[in-house]
């Protein structure tokens, strides 16, 4: 047995050689990965390394080098003092203004596409398939184009510059995607689940909150990561229709940034920035192994 | 206790006609088998009769009631379905309570109930298990039991036995027949298993096609088919056909093919035969016997081409005029068989059928 490569071991011969080719394209793609990593990781990399130094270090001019020293000055400026215009209460306004909105937005928004969804994948009604296009295309027209009318007839309803009126514009623009996510969801579920709970009794809410909502917890995480994501990261909607007191984060950081008199402060601008990404990060660490298993699922089965 | 009445239904998907003019009686207490090839729309007719598919026309009526725009809820019904569809988040305790949850039953009758069901179906072990943690005879079983435990006048069940295996069928079969005889409910079946079928019915309504073939109880449908399509679909293996020709003489009507020719007796026909007409005899392998000699009834010789030993029983085909006929044989007596052989039917048990339309004549 000392001899592993006589031709008396055709298979351990051809199984090493096939575990060292694996092992080439493997290095190939974690070095291709870790590439594409750095690259993206040093914008994010300058920004935290700026948001600490002090402002006569910014000044030399050496972005790539370490602080200093640890400074939070900026940090706590960018949270509590910065100037958005004439207030200077800093960034925390705007973030609690993105949480009053985030909160009944994602929560309104999941269901009402949760409900639509259930509806058109298993209760066959007249009109679903025009229903289901009609939701296509107002997830392809850019909203740009509608954003007049919608402030025309929200005014009208006095529901402009209002909370519930950004509540119920997030809820609005994130139906179409919503309602397909979940109706392709609720598709591949046997129709014979939904007809034995009608023959049990069940009606249409019954059967949604006690047998399909427990059936989703992947998909719910999908939805709560696009829709936290997305209407955190909003800017055009919350600009136009939130209001001056209801203005959220996005808007603010925006208003300290382009903030025009006196000097630019590098690092409050740099420390509000990464303050203002945070929540999606979060929510992207905390759950996207759910996420990658939800997407997975609508693929395959649920 | 109420009987289903099902009038002159029509449905179709498209152009494509699923059911065509369905009408059939079923009483209070009987226990009606829908059998059929796969495609002949027995799901669709139980869906009907439960109310979770639409009609383009006609009535069904459970008890005196007319439900025919009633919810599946409000026709006093439980169904099982082809697929189990159990409710997969939910214990096999709470699967088994939802359709007395839902209609409010007292708790501790609900309890009572899910006990009775779970120790007549041995699942009691599994109560607290979730349908992804049982065996598919299991997750039928369970199935079975959340029909039984809503104690209601009127059973649908869709191929409940389709995914056991032989053995657990058979029980089950056994069990369900009980079941029927102790509840006193009525029953409506669908199966494409002509066993099930046979033993379990009171009586067997024959689809093909969205059609009703033949309503009768087992026995007629076995020994009398309606039609051509009944008696190649119900027996196995199916009832031998000869092709021929019909011809009235003065001792009676007779069978001829080639050189065969059989008289035939009177009491086959339903009504007075024709003179002269095509036709086809069917006669099934047990009414064929094999003769030592002449005997008394009319023979014919054939050649044997092979032998199936089922067990129990032999069956020999043999080849006659190009077409293939089978005879059933105890076991004994087929091993000596050899070469040709001389076989005697039984006419008195044959059937004739009009060869245009298919009709039992
Ligand atoms: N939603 C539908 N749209 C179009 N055709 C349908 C639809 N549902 C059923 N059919 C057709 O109706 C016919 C009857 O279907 P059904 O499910 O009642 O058959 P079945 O007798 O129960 O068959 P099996 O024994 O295979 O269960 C089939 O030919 C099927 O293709
Ligand atoms: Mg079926």
């Amino acid at each position: 047995m000392t001899d592993n490569n006589s031709p008396a071991f055709p298979f351990a011969f051809s199984a090493a050689q096939a575990r060292r080719r694996r092992c080439g394209s493997r290095i190939a793609l974690y070095l291709f990965l870790s590439g594409a990593a750095v690259l993206f990781s040093i914008p994010l990399l300058i920004m935290v390394l700026t948001s600490f130094k002090s402002m006569p270090e910014i000044r030399q001019g050496t972005i790539f080098s370490l602080p200093a020293a640890l400074d939070l000055s900026a940090w706590v400026k960018a949270w509590s003092g910065a100037c958005t215009g004439l207030a200077c209460g800093g960034l925390s306004v705007g973030f609690w203004n993105s949480v009053r909105i985030l909160v009944p937005s994602v929560v309104l928004s999941i269901l009402a596409g949760a409900l639509n969804g259930y509806a058109l994948a298993l209760w066959r009604f007249r009109g679903a398939h025009a229903v289901l296009t009609a939701l296509m295309l107002g997830a392809f027209i850019p909203y740009q184009v509608i954003l007049y009318p919608l402030v025309k007839i929200f005014s009208f309803l006095h529901l402009y510059s209002t909370l519930p009126g950004i509540i119920v514009i997030h809820v609005v623009f994130g139906l179409p995607l919503m309602t397909m996510l979940f109706r392709n969801f609720y598709a591949a579920i046997p129709a014979e689940l939904v007809k034995a709970a009608r023959v049990d009794g069940a009606g249409f809410f019954r059967i949604f909150f006690e047998i399909m909502l427990p059936m989703s917890t992947n998909i719910l995480i999908v939805a709560l990561i696009l829709q936290t994501t997305g209407i955190w990261n909003d800017y055009l909607l919350g600009l136009i229709f939130a209001g001056h007191d209801n203005q959220p984060m996005t808007v603010q950081l925006n208003n300290i940034v382009t903030n025009g008199t006196g000097i630019v402060e590098y690092n409050v601008n740099m420390a509000a920035t990464v303050l203002t990404a945070l929540p999606p990060l979060a929510v992207y660490f905390l759950s996207g192994r759910y996420f990658v298993r939800g997407i997975a699922s609508g693929a395959v089965k649920g | 206790m109420s009987g289903i009445s099902v009038q002159h239904l029509n449905k179709a998907y498209a152009s494509f006609q699923v059911l065509r003019d369905i009408d059939f009686r079923v009483s209070a207490g009987e226990f009606v088998v829908l059998l059929g090839p796969s495609g002949c729309g027995k799901s669709t007719l139980l869906n009907v009769i439960a109310g979770l598919d639409e009609v383009d026309s006609g009535r069904v009526l459970i008890g005196d009631t007319d439900v025919t725009g009633f919810e599946p809820n409000q026709r006093g019904l439980a169904m099982v379905f082809q697929s189990y569809a159990l409710y997969p988040t939910m214990t096999v305790r709470r699967n088994l309570s939802f359709g007395l949850r839902v209609n409010k039953v007292a708790k501790p009758e609900v309890e009572r109930r899910v006990a009775w069901a779970a120790n007549l179906l041995q699942l009691t072990p599994m109560l607290d298990r979730l349908p992804s943690q049982l065996s598919g005879g299991q997750r039928q079983r369970v199935a079975i039991g959340r029909a039984l435990v809503r104690q209601v006048p009127v059973y649908l069940f869709d191929e409940p036995l389709s995914n056991l295996d032989a053995r657990l069928r058979t029980e089950m079969r056994v069990e369900i027949k009980r079941l029927h005889q102790e509840l006193g409910c009525t029953i409506v079946y669908v199966t494409h298993d002509q066993v099930e079928a046979m033993t379990l019915a009171t009586r067997i309504a024959v689809m093909k096609d969205g059609k009703i073939e033949q309503f009768a109880d087992p026995a007629t449908v076995y020994d009398r088919p309606a039609s051509l399509f009944v008696a190649s679909f119900v027996g196995s293996p199916a009832m031998n056909f000869i092709e021929g020709r019909l011809h009235g003489e003065a001792a009676g009507p007779v069978f001829r093919s080639g050189d065969l020719i059989l008289p035939l007796e009177p009491g086959v026909f339903a009504a007075p035969p024709p003179e002269e007409l095509d036709v086809v005899l069917g006669i099934r392998p047990e009414d064929i016997v094999i003769a030592p000699g002449a005997g008394p009834g009319p023979t014919f010789s054939a050649a044997l081409v092979f032998i199936e030993p089922m067990g129990a029983d032999t069956f020999a085909w043999f080849d006659h005029a190009g077409g293939r006929l089978s005879v059933r044989l105890s076991p004994t007596l087929a091993r000596g068989l050899a070469g040709a052989a001389t076989l005697a039917p039984d006419l008195a048990k044959a059937s004739i059928f009009d060869a245009a339309t298919g009709r039992r004549l």
